[in-house]
């Protein structure tokens, strides 16, 4: 159990950051805090995917005299794409939640449900 | 009634947040703007790119309207504005992609432009397509956002 | 002509670039632009068709970059197929929506952005590219269902949005770890890599877990559909058209396509392989003649190994060795029922 918190502690990072967006999403009532849950749960993604972008003893992906290891660039190109279709999503999802509480007044999603129903 | 009072004011005191933030916006902003056109420049080789260029150059946008407010920034970023940057972006990447397509390459094959270069001179431009793109796209967002919804349908 | 395949999928966004654009000076003119535009995308699609038909599988490098290092789009029989629907009913509910859908450069714009995700989900061979293709679908998606009159769509809407990105990301993560075990996106790649990382291997099977779980979110199957109900019934009528016929469908594609393509339905291919692998050693045994793996017709999982020694001792010196044994107890991982021993010297 130490010695996977020692070495592979990025993939702890990441599985924590994931579990806690998820929960976030699912359990919180407040609809603003669910988009934020689901921004940490993409980001603990985007960290998986760059730690494991890493070689040990690599430069940066910039081509340089004398250097032999590069860190591997492709990652890092996937989580851009990623990162930006994340930051869209949210904004999509904040002019929606804007929409909401201009109508129904509250952002939690418990009281919604019950004044839809009562439409 | 007094809150119409000072509604009324509102409106007819030119809208300023602390001297500080104004003073250093004032300073700061084009160095931003220059900072997020070098990153935008400079994507093909070494760190930045399209994506992170339009990112640092829509923060100058928002950091313009934290200062000087909201209101006048998208009098000044007016939403044609907006709408042709973005458009211009797309549009430029997709004329990058097919100019090959009508000299014997595939979409995006830079090569396949005459001069010395091609590649290095093709990936800027659509870099710089891209961070028009991204620019725009977020300015735009955040002006959506904060002229909020008065209830009548409407999208973007 | 097989420029096609690449026009099937800018020519949507071009459209919606140039709705965008009119939209800031002519108010109506979204309906005309949507409708040329779907009209080309269907001839890119019906062009396409006839290509496969004639040429069989079309393979179309992205900036001149062949596979394993670049990104590569597929039109075989299946994707032209699912290509020619996407175009024929993109046309139909732009028709429709002359009559019944809402107006205005913005829907038209959203809708074109949707039909040329839709086009790119279908054409793609690399599995990022595929991801990307989904969140350009899921978010047009998203924003054309809540853009209805009522705040129930925008409800409906935002529910459809966490529940897609959510599934989007699950996707993502398996895609990172598939690239995490073989190194490659490319889809026919990738197949090769796989199963030559091992379909037992917790990563490979993690990937299988993740990428199938994050698309079946999007094709609404039983446990993860509670966003379909609230999005079809609360959408304008010509986007719950839309929506309904094609965005879960090709989805559903992209779940065969990960399956048959990226994931081949072979278990029972790894076993013939590691069998033959088996037979190497075999030939080098004393008194070997053959092996043979025979397969009954009727039913692929029932197999018969016939071995032809030259005498008896030979075979059972093979048969009481560790190296047999080990065979049927990596045998026994591997298949689900235990493999059957019937001796017929």
């Amino acid at each position: 159990m130490i010695d996977l918190l020692t070495t592979k502690y990025n993939y702890v990072a990441a599985i924590l950051l994931m579990a806690g967006g998820l929960y976030m999403v699912i359990g919180d009532r407040n609809l603003v805090k669910k988009v934020i849950g689901m921004n940490l749960f993409q980001t603990g993604i985007f960290l998986f995917f760059i730690t494991t972008a890493f070689v040990d003893g690599g430069e940066p992906p910039v081509i340089a005299e004398g250097v032999e290891t590069y860190v591997s660039p492709l990652p890092h190109v996937l989580i851009l794409t990623a990162i930006v279709v994340g930051v869209s999503l949210t904004a999509v999802a904040l002019t929606l939640i804007i929409r909401i509480y201009s109508e129904y007044g509250t952002l939690r999603e418990d009281v919604i449900t019950e004044m839809e129903t009562d439409d | 009634m007094s809150e119409q009072n000072i509604q009324q004011e509102r409106a007819e005191r030119p809208y300023t947040e602390s001297s500080v933030i104004m003073t250093t916006v004032r300073i700061v902003a084009p160095f931003v703007f220059t900072y997020g056109l070098f990153v935008m420049f400079h994507g093909a080789s070494s760190s930045g790119g399209g994506f992170q260029g339009g990112a640092i150059v829509a923060a100058m946008v928002l950091m313009l309207a934290f200062a000087f407010g909201i209101e006048p920034t998208q009098r000044w970023f007016k939403n044609t504005a907006i709408v042709l940057l973005a458009t211009g972006g797309v549009l430029a990447f997709l004329f990058i992609g097919i100019g090959p397509l009508l000299l014997d390459g595939t979409f995006l094959e830079y090569s396949a432009y005459g001069f010395k270069k091609a590649p290095k001179y093709g990936i800027e431009g659509v870099e710089l397509g891209i961070g028009a793109i991204v620019a725009s796209v977020i300015s735009g967002l955040f002006f959506a956002i904060a002229r909020g919804f008065e209830y009548t349908e409407g999208q973007q | 002509m097989t420029d096609a395949i690449v026009l099937a999928v800018v020519v949507p966004i071009f459209g919606a670039m140039i709705s965008l654009i009119a939209g800031l000076r002519f108010e109506r003119s979204g309906w005309t632009v949507a409708a040329l535009t779907c009209l080309a995308q269907l001839g890119a699609a019906l062009v396409i068709l006839f290509t496969v038909v004639q040429d069989g599988k079309q393979r179309y490098e992205l900036a001149g970059f062949s596979p394993p290092a670049g990104i590569e789009l597929v039109a075989d029989g299946i994707s032209a197929l699912v290509m020619l629907l996407v175009a024929t009913v993109s046309l139909a509910v732009v028709v429709y929506a002359r009559q019944a859908g809402p107006r205005g450069n913005a829907f038209y714009t959203l809708y074109l952005l949707l039909a040329g995700g839709l086009a790119g989900v279908t054409l793609t061979g690399d599995i990022f590219n595929m991801y990307v293709f989904l969140e350009i679908t899921g978010l047009a998606a998203y924003a054309l269902v809540a853009s209805g009159d009522s705040t129930k769509s925008a409800v409906a809407g935002l529910k459809y949005l966490i529940l897609g990105t959510i599934g989007a990301s699950l996707f993502l993560l398996g895609v990172g770890y598939a690239y995490v075990a073989t190194g490659t996106l490319n889809m026919v790649d990738l197949s090769e890599q796989l199963a030559a990382a091992g379909y037992s291997s917790r990563l490979v099977l993690g990937a299988f877990g993740l990428l199938v779980t994050g698309l079946l979110v999007k094709v609404a199957l039983f446990p993860v559909h509670t966003w379909q109900p609230g999005a079809y019934s609360n959408a304008p009528d010509s986007v719950s058209v839309y929506i309904s016929a094609l965005v879960s469908t090709v989805a559903a594609y992209a779940v065969a396509r990960v399956l048959y393509t990226v994931f081949t339905p072979d278990y029972r291919n790894e076993f013939v392989e590691k069998f033959d692998d088996v037979g190497g050693v075999l030939a080098d045994m004393d008194g070997h003649i053959e092996t043979r793996l025979l397969a009954n017709v009727g039913d692929e999982n029932d197999m018969f190994i016939s071995s032809r020694w030259e005498a008896k001792e030979d075979a059972m010196e093979f048969f009481s060795g560790d190296a047999f044994r080990e065979t049927v107890d990596w045998g026994r991982d591997v298949l689900d029922d235990r493999p059957r021993h019937v001796f017929l010297a």
